[in-house]
């Protein structure tokens, strides 16, 4: 896998890229097989979270999940199949008439003809200080559903462009409680075996069903984590995140202990880890998601008064139900902070500006070799951070997940090969040979290269 | 891997390891299970589900099989002939038609669309996706990767869509989010914009209920006071997991959205300016009206509706205080009312702690903002946990079906100010209208001192 940024082909005296070569750096950036030590950390770091996440829901079924849960059935069943949905309209003047009407975006209903549409039509307006939409109700029972959807939505349903929202869930449908106990279980098992590697493919998809059938039945308790996890189980998905550190590799050497006929105990060695162009899809899919997380999160920042004032931070530190307020020495130290003008400025300013320029830098900086580790460094502070003093260590835990998409296979392999004392990342555990040209020549700036590498 | 088992293994191996037989079986079950529910319609349920799981078991193992042991899809773009291809795109197809199947064995007629409709949902999609991988699987090495790009460019551009379609966002991000990604996004749960903190940190929300419940064992009513989240005097979460902590955290959050400020006047047909009924209603349970139409000394005085009156938080407490930096009237958006709703009857199946036989009546509902001390009141040792820093507003009483009792009250999405009595001092009293408004006039006494 590579991570730099590719060297420039264009600028001042040099001729633009040709079309070919677009594609070709195209190609290498998305389709060059990769080493999937990466997605096997991330997916061990990910599965971790995965299954306390999972394991506290069981602690929450019916507070939850239920039926009469917090955010009741019946109330999500008519968020996900009524709530309103109105698109702007796609013209300045639409099809359906003219001046107020292109504002409304819909149609009004025409002038009454007959008794019964005026008589309509007055009890209309009275009852809403507003003109009817068309068409007219036909019978008394549109009429009665038009008028609970208004009193429930706050909208006259004939004036939308769609209704309902594309959710699913198993606990939509799942109630009784014992039932839904053993869907849990199931789950929760399920996680376990994603986590420890055991047919990651499958457990792959399963756990991303599964984590997605909890956010969209509980969508009124979720939080950071819920989505930094849909998006980091979501590329998981695709890429082979259990080809290494798994027990999907060890049952691997297995099979092949057995192909090989061996009734005397000694197992085959461990095949070569195989490169691969999904491993590659799904750490750039990751990468590139992180960024714009980041990116987002800055931009929206510059909209804030207290970001550019320096004192944001503040509201985030003594937040007293997210920050650990409750101990004295966190007290302590905001007492002891706010009481010294000069320090507390200093503090928050630099914190402020801290976070601004990561989140705001890290797009630029995270792919240059030179500046990779210090963003990466400014990471795991700004995180831990938000996991120590704003109490969210889950949402912390998992970005920090996705940062490791930008360490190098080769740091992870070595590292690995460090913490197992040597049973990991060299020798008979090591990436296959044609992985270590293809990085090599990934590395390359000369995408004509990098593709003849890559596809030898 | 698993393609040297089915060359070397034996005769029984060899059969579970081919995804044709897996997939026939599949596609069988999920058929039969289609033709019972065209034949049947809910006769023997158990029957109907017993094939519909095994087609879909079916389907799933041999599209493992022969994706993921020993062939994985993307390994590498040049792998495998023609005729591989073909295989392994027939079986996505058959795959498809599995689902597809299963999709319409869940369907008993439009009377009953609303059964099952969100895993339909689920299986069509899956149809969708089948069919389309099978494509991709069919192309070859060029063609696929021209499909993939199509693909990466699609779902990146949803990602950007979500983030810049959150308002203010230019019409052609909101058509965008609209008509073309909206369903992908929602049906991914990826339709966040990660604006974190932003545009500013804000103080956390808390929910109070004051649950009343009809004691018939005594013929008395009784009360009880419950928060979320769930936290001791000193403001330490009673969840051992942190986790729990922050979905109920989440929940109070989320019925923050509000509606905006209407106008206090409106200028009316006739050209004359008028208070606005919202505001007519409130200020006439103040002990101080400041509309025309409340003040004691004109005639057109208007009637209180209710016993209680408690002043705006401008009247109690002085200018500067940081405290009127937030809004008096927040009335939530239609979302957050059913929220609201669905709170309600939560908390109105809870049984009173002491007398657990008692039947709940009402719940009375709180939002709670829990102000964040500025940096010069933690210097001056302020106690963030201090009552006064907790600003109510009323959200309703609710019956235990979770229906607003009474809409018009004048109290109704208004802050109910908790302050010290002359001043700051810690030692001061603490004037408390929510407790009068809640109707535990004996704890807003013990509060006041008296």
């Amino acid at each position: 896998m590579t991570t730099e940024a590719t060297a420039p082909t264009t600028g001042p005296g040099l001729a633009p890229p040709s079309r070919s070569a677009m594609a070709a750096a195209w190609n290498r950036f998305w389709f060059t097989p990769a080493d999937p030590t990466v997605l096997g950390v991330i997916r061990i770091c990910c599965g971790l979270v995965v299954c306390y996440t999972f394991l506290a829901y069981t602690l929450d079924l019916q507070a939850l999940l239920g039926e009469h849960a917090w955010l009741d059935l019946e109330t999500r069943q008519l968020m996900y199949r009524e709530a309103p949905t109105r698109a702007p309209a796609a013209d300045w003047d639409t099809a359906r008439g003219k001046g107020l009407q292109s504002v409304l975006g819909y149609t009004l209903a025409p002038l009454p003809a007959t008794p019964e549409q005026l008589d309509y039509w007055e009890k209309y307006v009275k009852r809403w200080a507003a003109e009817p939409p068309g068409p007219y109700p036909r019978t008394d029972a549109e009429d009665d559903w038009i008028e609970r959807y208004h009193l429930r939505w706050g909208v006259d349903p004939r004036t939308l462009d769609n209704r309902g929202r594309p959710h699913w869930s198993i606990w939509f449908h799942v109630t009784d409680p014992g039932a839904m106990m053993a869907v849990q279980l199931a789950i929760v098992v399920v996680s376990f075996l994603f986590l420890i590697g055991f047919c990651t493919r499958v457990t792959a998809v399963l756990t991303w069903l599964a984590a997605l059938s909890y956010m969209h039945r509980a969508s009124a308790s979720l939080f950071g984590a819920d989505t930094m996890m849909a998006i980091l189980l979501l590329y998981l998905m695709i890429g082979p995140c259990g080809a290494v550190l798994s027990v999907d590799r060890l049952l691997s050497r297995w099979w092949a202990s057995r192909g090989q006929g061996r009734a005397d105990g000694v197992t085959a060695a461990l095949p070569p880890v195989e490169p691969s162009v999904s491993a590659n899809l799904a750490i750039r899919l990751l990468q590139i998601h992180l960024c714009i997380i980041y990116l987002s999160a800055g931009l929206a920042k510059l909209q804030g008064v207290t970001w550019w004032s320096g004192t944001a931070v503040w509201g985030t530190l003594a937040n007293f139900e997210f920050a650990p307020m409750q101990d004295g020495w966190y007290s302590g130290v905001l007492r002891f902070l706010a009481g010294h003008r000069w320090l507390f400025e200093v503090t928050m300013t630099a914190a402020a500006y801290f976070t601004l320029f990561f989140e705001l830098g890290y797009t630029y900086l995270v792919w240059r070799r030179s500046t990779r580790w210090l963003i990466l460094g400014m990471a795991v502070t700004l995180h831990g951070f938000i996991g120590l003093f704003m109490g969210l260590k889950t949402f912390s835990l998992l970005m920090l997940t996705m940062n490791l998409a930008f360490v190098p296979p080769q740091t992870l392999r070595r590292f690995l090969a460090r913490v197992s004392r040597g049973r990991f990342g060299g020798g008979e555990d090591g990436p296959a040979k044609r992985e270590s040209r293809v990085v090599a020549v990934g590395q390359d700036s000369n995408p004509d290269r990098a593709m003849s590498g890559s596809e030898s | 891997m698993a393609s040297a088992v089915v060359t070397r293994g034996a005769g029984d191996e060899r059969a579970l390891a081919d995804p044709w037989r897996w997939m026939w079986t599949g596609v069988g079950a999920s058929a039969a299970a289609f033709c019972w529910a065209r034949l049947f319609g809910d006769g023997a349920t158990a029957v109907r589900f017993l094939l519909i799981a095994a087609g879909l078991a079916g389907a799933t193992t041999a599209v493992c099989l022969r994706f993921w042991a020993g062939r994985p899809l993307l390994r590498h773009l040049k792998e495998g002939a023609a005729g591989e291809r073909t295989a392994g795109a027939g079986l996505l197809v058959l795959a498809g038609l599995t689902a597809f199947l299963t999709c319409w064995a869940l369907y008993l007629g439009a009377e009953r669309a609303e059964e099952w409709d969100s895993l339909r949902l689920l299986l069509a999609v899956a149809t969708l996706v089948a069919f389309a991988a099978s494509i991709v699987v069919a192309s070859g090495p060029r063609l696929r990767r021209v499909l993939l790009s199509a693909l990466i460019v699609f779902h990146l551009g949803g990602i950007v869509t979500a983030v810049l379609a959150y308002p203010p966002s230019p019409w052609l991000m909101q058509v965008l989010r609209s008509r073309v990604y909206g369903p992908y996004l929602e049906f991914m749960q990826l339709s966040n914009a990660y604006r974190f903190y932003s545009p500013e940190p804000w103080p956390a929300t808390q929910l109070w209920f004051r649950v009343e419940y009809h004691d018939a064992d005594h013929d008395r009513v009784v009360w009880n006071w419950f928060k979320i989240p769930d936290v001791d005097e000193e403001g330490q979460p009673r969840d051992a997991l942190r986790v729990r902590y922050q979905r109920r955290l989440s929940l109070t959050e989320n019925i923050t959205p509000s509606l905006p400020m209407p106008p206090r006047e409106y200028r009316d047909r006739a050209g004359l300016i008028r208070t606005a009924e919202y505001f007519r209603k409130r200020d006439r349970q103040c002990p101080e009206p400041t509309a025309k139409e409340n003040q004691k000394d004109l005639l057109g005085q208007e009637k209180a509706t209710s016993k209680v009156f408690v002043p705006y938080l401008w009247q109690v407490v002085p200018a500067g205080d940081p405290r009127l930096g937030y809004t008096e009237f927040a009335a939530p958006d239609i979302n957050s009312r059913l929220l609201l709703r669905s709170y309600a009857r939560y908390a109105a199946r809870l049984p009173h702690p002491k007398y657990p036989n008692a039947t709940v009546k009402s719940v009375k509902l709180y939002k709670v903002l829990h102000r964040t001390l500025t940096p010069q009141e933690t210097a001056a040792g302020a106690d963030p946990q201090d009552l006064t820093n907790f600003l109510p507003y009323y959200e309703g009483q609710y019956d235990p079906q979770g229906n607003l009792q009474d809409p018009d009250d004048p109290f109704l999405y208004w802050m109910l100010p908790i302050v010290r009595v002359h001043g700051n001092n810690p030692n001061l009293p603490i004037q408390a209208w929510l407790y009068l408004h809640s109707g535990d006039e004996e704890h807003y006494r013990a509060l006041l001192g008296r």
